[in-house]
């Protein structure tokens, strides 16, 4: 049996919960793969951090379950993130108590600003300076700014979760291949076609890095 | 998922469901013709579910009550009638319903009637993490608790049968991380829920007058021994189908027993452990527990050391050593010795305490990321939650803190408004429980000549404050009584209260006015102030300050988040031009005092730097509400009001 375990960290209003909740349905397609997750709830319009987890345990063909080795702790132990993907950067850097060497780091760029710091006059760390702290960890972080994409493509951030799934996806870590994923883009949400390109941005962007 | 997916009649189909919605299905295959809560996060969801899906499904009741005992004692009025009934509610809740539930146990059930009571080890959404496990002992009701979600639902409907057949009624407690986790569900077939019940009067039963009462409880205690034999037989289990405890099996000599989340989270510990070979007994029915599977359990493998894994109190632990005295058993035995009485578990708290007594390492690797990840943590400036831009809350405390200097007593209750302890307000003295806020201003106004105040929600008022607003009356307490109405139970997730006109599944209704209400208490200062408003909460709350004896002062608005959803719905609807107001800050009045952005504090105001890379605020218009509030705080006339065109009709 193999576990994976993607985590997703953001701001409230950035789309966490959806981009869990498709990263769970896929495995309904799939009677070898548990999963378990959580989902923050409420903190989304009132300025909190906001995160979902997704935990898998693969069972492969002929494997007998074995309960010892699944998944049930709804929160990914320490460093055992496969993926994290960070929908804002400052989130990443509060949350690398996920990561370790084996963490695909996908970064979105673009900041939000928290209270205390427009407020308060808290200091919102370098990017820079934050993603060469973030390499003690791991060396395969991807940086993209989702927002910048959406924008220039649909106009909005509403997207933006979406191609940070086709980011995700690209690091071909994930149980699923695209075209599953495209299916339930298609099936289950509403506009599909800029699901499906903004899929494609993020998909290709990151495929871009790695090649 | 589509909340009707709940509805769906597959049995062995499987859905992604989150805990707290295979939670409400159980309702469908228990049964269930009758369901009663207050919300109550972790587990608000169930009872919003079954607002939502109830009025589909044929015979079935559901409210949101007005608190936790009315809502156990209306379930147990429907199961009396002899249908199923289900009570939901949190475990502080517990508290509430505690002076019913004690003599509902003893009465016993007609139909079933379980209790749902969530568990909140870590207090996320709590003002404590109580470990409610102990009302089992005071109230002889058997406890289950469940590990997954599958579970979760399961026991649920299996708990319908042991309250029927032992005539008492049942709780089953899922912690915050079932309520929120989410996971595959295999759905189970329905039952059929009977249209109409009817009571039989018996009073041997029903009525604990003093001469009943011990021989309820003499009753009571026979059929808890009678469940307790059962189970030791395997009688029980044929009953219900299944068992609520199960065994790991391993060769190890050192054993485990664990429960509910527990259980997973030692899974997984001892897997990075690399330890698989312990058996592991995991307890489903905590009360009354098994003697004999426990004394079997370990003197069938030879146990020598045995560890104990749950969360909160040592309850299990404590009970094993009752049953080791007794049976003569001696064995080393961990639990609270070694694990965390505070906090919920987790796997790397597991892991780390257990490697600990299992002389084995924490890998290093761990460790490090431990120490990288708490550097990075502490580097990261805070992300605090706050009230939503536009909140009536926001106004109502920077009004309050403005026209008392900051010098008043601010007693705070549950609900949104309890971030006023938060900056930049800082301004909850107190919080204690639903209606404290209120209760302890009425007696400490009697013994000071500080300006006494005291907030509460609309739903919280009606919830535990109306009686302590009619002490405050009649005893005429010197204080100032601020009541919240934004019309909604807002903190957990904006469930209808007694002020929305609406009832539980969203039917107009008519609504309760506090005004009116604290009238006929025989309050004689009465206001209703819009808080957007400032001006005029200004000065009523001067006004109010100047006299002596009872306040109470209506801040009304509605709850801004609710409110632009439903605006927004509207507004989807409509394509044409509509007349628009626009705020925004003249960088050139701007003095950049910070009025607005660090007293006000409302989250749709922040800085952006000029060409010149000097700094200026500005107001999202995303995310603005158009409350106005910023508009008349700025003492520079910085913010400037646009409306357009007003020529056109709007959709108020």
């Amino acid at each position: 049996m193999k576990k994976l375990n993607v985590q997703v960290v953001g701001v409230g209003g950035q789309g966490a919960i959806l981009l869990g909740q498709i990263l769970k349905l896929a495995t309904l397609e799939h009677k070898n793969i548990d999963v378990v997750g959580t989902e923050t709830r409420g903190a989304s319009q009132r300025e909190g951090c906001v995160d979902a987890t997704i935990r898998y345990a693969i069972t492969e063909e002929g494997e007998e379950y074995d309960p010892r080795r699944g998944v049930h702790g709804v929160l990914i132990p320490t460093g055992e993130a496969d993926i994290l993907i960070a929908m804002e950067p400052l989130e990443a850097f509060r949350n690398l108590n996920y990561v370790s060497e084996k963490t695909n780091i996908i970064l979105n760029t673009y900041k939000i600003l928290p209270g205390t710091v427009i407020s308060e006059g808290l200091e919102y760390p370098e990017i820079d300076d934050m993603v060469e702290f973030m390499k003690q960890l791991t060396d395969k972080i991807f940086l993209i700014n989702a927002n910048e994409l959406s924008k220039e493509v649909f106009g909005d951030f509403l997207r933006v979760n979406v191609i940070l799934l086709g980011a995700a996806l690209a690091t071909e870590v994930l149980p699923f291949n695209y075209e599953e994923i495209e299916n339930i883009l298609r099936h289950k949400f509403k506009d599909p076609e800029k699901n499906l390109k903004a899929l494609k941005i993020g998909y290709d962007e990151i495929k871009k890095q790695i090649s | 998922m589509a909340i009707e997916d709940l509805l769906i009649d597959e049995p062995g189909r499987i859905l992604l469901l989150e805990g707290n919605h295979a939670m409400a299905r159980a309702v469908l295959e228990a049964g269930v013709g009758f369901s009663s809560t207050y919300p109550g996060t972790p587990a608000s969801e169930i009872g919003d579910i079954l607002a939502k899906v109830g009025p589909k499904i044929p015979n079935f009741y559901s409210e949101y009550s007005v608190n936790e005992a009315v809502a156990l004692e209306g379930a147990a009025g429907a199961s009396w009638a002899g249908i199923r009934a289900l009570c939901t509610m949190k475990h502080v809740g517990l508290n509430v319903a505690s002076d019913a539930l004690h003599t509902i146990a003893q009465t016993g059930v007609k139909g079933g009637l379980v209790l749902i009571m969530a568990s909140d080890a870590g207090a996320y959404s709590s003002q404590s993490e109580q470990d409610n496990r102990w009302f089992s002992y005071h109230t002889f009701m058997p406890w289950i608790e469940p590990s997954t979600l599958q579970e979760a639902k399961d026991f649920i409907v299996s708990a319908f049968d042991l309250s029927e057949k032992y005539d008492v009624p049942v709780i089953v407690c899922p912690s915050s991380r079932i309520c929120h986790g989410m996971g595959k569900i295999e759905l189970k077939p329905f039952k059929k829920i009977p249209e109409k019940g009817k009571f039989v009067s018996d009073m041997t039963k029903y009525a604990n007058a003093t001469f009943f009462s011990v021989e309820h409880k003499k009753n009571l205690l026979k059929r808890i021994k009678k469940l307790s034999r059962n189970h030791l037989k395997g009688k029980l289990q044929k009953e219900i189908g299944f068992d609520y405890n199960k065994i790991l099996e391993g060769d190890s000599k050192t054993g485990f027993i664990t429960t509910g989340v527990s259980f997973g989270y030692t899974l997984e510990a001892l897997e990075q452990l690399k330890i698989f070979d312990v058996p592991i007994l995991r307890l489903g029915l905590l009360y009354p527990i098994n003697d004999n599977l426990i004394i079997k359990f370990i003197e069938d493998r030879g146990l020598e050391k045995l560890i104990v894994v749950e969360e909160l109190m040592p309850f299990i632990e404590n009970r094993l050593k009752e049953i080791f005295f007794d049976a003569g058993i001696k064995i080393e035995l961990h639990g609270k010795d070694t694990f965390p009485d505070y906090h919920e578990l987790n796997i790397d708290i597991v892991r780390d305490h257990l490697a600990k007594l299992l002389n084995v390492e924490t890998p290093a690797k761990i460790k490090n990321i431990q120490k990288i990840a708490k550097k990075a943590f502490t580097q990261a400036p805070r992300r605090d939650p706050t009230w939503c831009p536009g909140c009536p809350h926001r106004a109502t405390f920077y009004t309050l803190k403005k026209v008392t200097r900051d010098q008043g007593v601010y007693g705070c209750d549950i609900g949104c408004y309890a971030m006023a302890i938060k900056p930049p307000m800082n301004m909850g003295h107190w919080i204690i429980c639903m209606g404290a806020g209120l209760g302890v201003a009425e007696g400490m106004a009697h013994k000071t000549d500080q300006q006494v105040f005291a907030s509460i929600g609309d739903s919280t008022f009606f919830h535990s404050g109306m009686q302590g607003m009619l002490n405050a009356i009649y005893n005429d307490s010197n204080m100032t009584l601020l009541v919240l109405e934004n019309k909604w139970t807002s903190m957990t997730g904006q469930q209808p209260t007694q002020t929305t006109g609406l009832d539980s599944h969203l039917q107009p209704i008519q609504p309760v006015n506090i005004a009116t209400l604290a009238k006929s208490m025989g309050a004689k200062y009465v206001r209703t102030v819009d808080p957007y408003n400032v001006r005029s909460l200004q000065t009523t709350l001067i006004d109010a300050m100047s006299r002596k004896g009872f306040k109470i002062v209506v801040c009304s608005r509605e709850c801004a988040l609710q409110a632009d959803r439903t605006k927004r719905k509207k507004l989807s609807a409509i394509t044409r031009p509509l007349p628009k107001v626009i705020y925004q800050i003249d960088p050139e009045r701007c003095q950049k005092c910070k009025e607005c952005i660090s007293i006000l504090g409302c989250p749709a105001i922040t800085k952006g730097k000029n060409e010149e890379g000097e700094e200026y605020y500005y107001i999202e218009t995303a995310r603005c509400t158009n409350c106005g509030v910023c508009y008349e705080i700025c003492p520079n006339s910085a913010i400037t009001k646009t409306e357009i065109n007003l020529h056109l009709e709007g959709i108020d």
